[in-house]
């Protein structure tokens, strides 16, 4: 039994290992605010042929994979009385605002890039992309990596456990540790 | 080495097991919303105050730092507890000031007359005020706030010293059984830096 879950113990901490190191790192990013600083402006200006009989969402998805852009948009873009479109354009590390004449299909595409800490960032916690297979694959490596932390953590107590050796000062060590954190959290929720 | 190596995997995850548990949990909050209702309380109150916008810049974060001071001037005026967290424009024109701390989040619209003020504080129910102290980051906000930073940089390395002493003593135990460690490795490894590189270098 100690040796079967032992070794499932080993397989998935080997599995969901590489998340747990991002977690950490992009938490580390979050709490020092790493990322944002000097993000990559990035410009482009383009008449588009627009595809007739598209409005919307759907005219917002052709202008974007025109621009040679691709994210999520948030939600529903309608063009204003004078027949613009502002409308935006997200995925971990980029932010981009489109700007379309509907009349004319002049498109304007300007944002940021914050590089590798806003991509680490982005990883912590995302639930897709749309229209990206691949980064829709994540959130589930996500999800069940949660799982598999809690599973992990739970495993680790049995195996202290069972070393009779190091009860004592497990006990301490799990007791303080726990005690100051419990404290802290519920001194910050209320 | 090996027992040296174990007992940094095992004393760590033991002093950090509600932090890491806490985390593990909030993660469903944020990954399945519709499991856990959020029973929030808001109320509202207005108040006079004629105010001045300052001149935003471009991105999110320029407006974040120009309003810090009117943030924490406006956070005195109204006794608002909780921290200032980011700037939201409005479309007519006016701006609203968003302060947040588990399980409480206070927002402060001004309003593009200039002179009346809105201060909404919403009262987050259980789960949501775990969620929120998932998102707590940053050592900004007094000394409380300091120290929740610091003990977020710990889990955080410490997450990270997880991965690598397991591996590490993956490596070491199933010396005769090392192939699939190796698979399972290179294919989680794999995964992971793929991900990062087409996100990083996609158009």
């Amino acid at each position: 039994m100690k040796k079967t879950l032992l070794n499932i113990h080993i397989y998935v901490g080997l599995v969901f290992g590489p998340y747990f190191a991002i977690y950490g790192l992009s938490t580390l990013a979050f709490n020092h605010g790493w990322g944002w600083q000097n993000p990559s402006r990035i410009s482009v200006e383009k008449t588009l042929d627009l595809p007739s009989g598209l409005e919307g969402a759907d005219l917002a998805w052709a202008v974007r994979d025109s621009l040679g852009s691709w994210g999520s948009i948030p939600g529903k873009p309608q063009p204003d009385e004078a027949g613009i479109m502002n409308y935006r354009v997200r995925r971990p590390a980029r932010e981009y605002r489109v700007r379309l004449k509907t009349g004319t299909g002049e498109a304007a595409l300007s944002g940021e890039d914050y590089g590798f800490w806003g991509v680490v960032k982005g990883l912590h916690g995302l639930r897709g992309v749309d229209g990206s297979a691949w980064a829709n694959t994540w959130w589930v490596y996500s999800e069940v990596s949660i799982w598999a932390l809690a599973f992990a953590a739970l495993g680790g107590v049995y195996f202290w456990w069972d070393r009779v050796a190091e009860r004592r000062i497990g006990w301490w060590i799990l007791g303080v540790g726990t005690a100051c954190s419990a404290l802290m959290m519920l001194y910050m929720a209320t | 080495m090996y027992t040296l190596i174990r007992k940094i995997h095992l004393y760590t995850a033991l002093a950090l097991t509600l932090f890491v548990v806490m985390y593990a949990l909030t993660g469903f909050v944020i990954y399945r919303p519709s499991w856990f209702p959020n029973n929030r309380v808001e109320t509202t109150r207005s108040e006079s105050l004629e105010w001045e916008r300052p001149d935003f810049g471009q991105g999110d974060r320029e407006i974040f730092k120009v309003m810090v001071p009117q943030a924490e001037a406006f956070r005195e005026a109204f006794h608002i507890s909780a921290r200032y967290g980011f700037t939201r424009t409005e479309k007519d024109g006016g701006y609203t000031l968003v302060y947040r701390k588990p399980g409480v989040e206070e927002r402060i619209t001004a309003y593009a007359d200039r002179d009346s003020i809105a201060v909404l504080t919403i009262q987050n129910g259980g789960a949501w005020t775990w969620n929120r102290m998932h998102q707590m980051h940053l050592f900004k906000g007094g000394p409380l706030y300091f120290l929740w930073g610091v003990l977020l940089d710990i889990v955080s390395i410490s997450l990270i010293l997880f991965a690598l002493t397991g591996v590490w003593m993956w490596y070491t135990l199933k010396a005769k059984q090392r192939r699939l460690g190796w698979i399972l490795l290179a294919g989680s490894t794999t995964y992971t830096v793929g991900s990062l590189i087409f996100l990083l270098v996609g158009a």
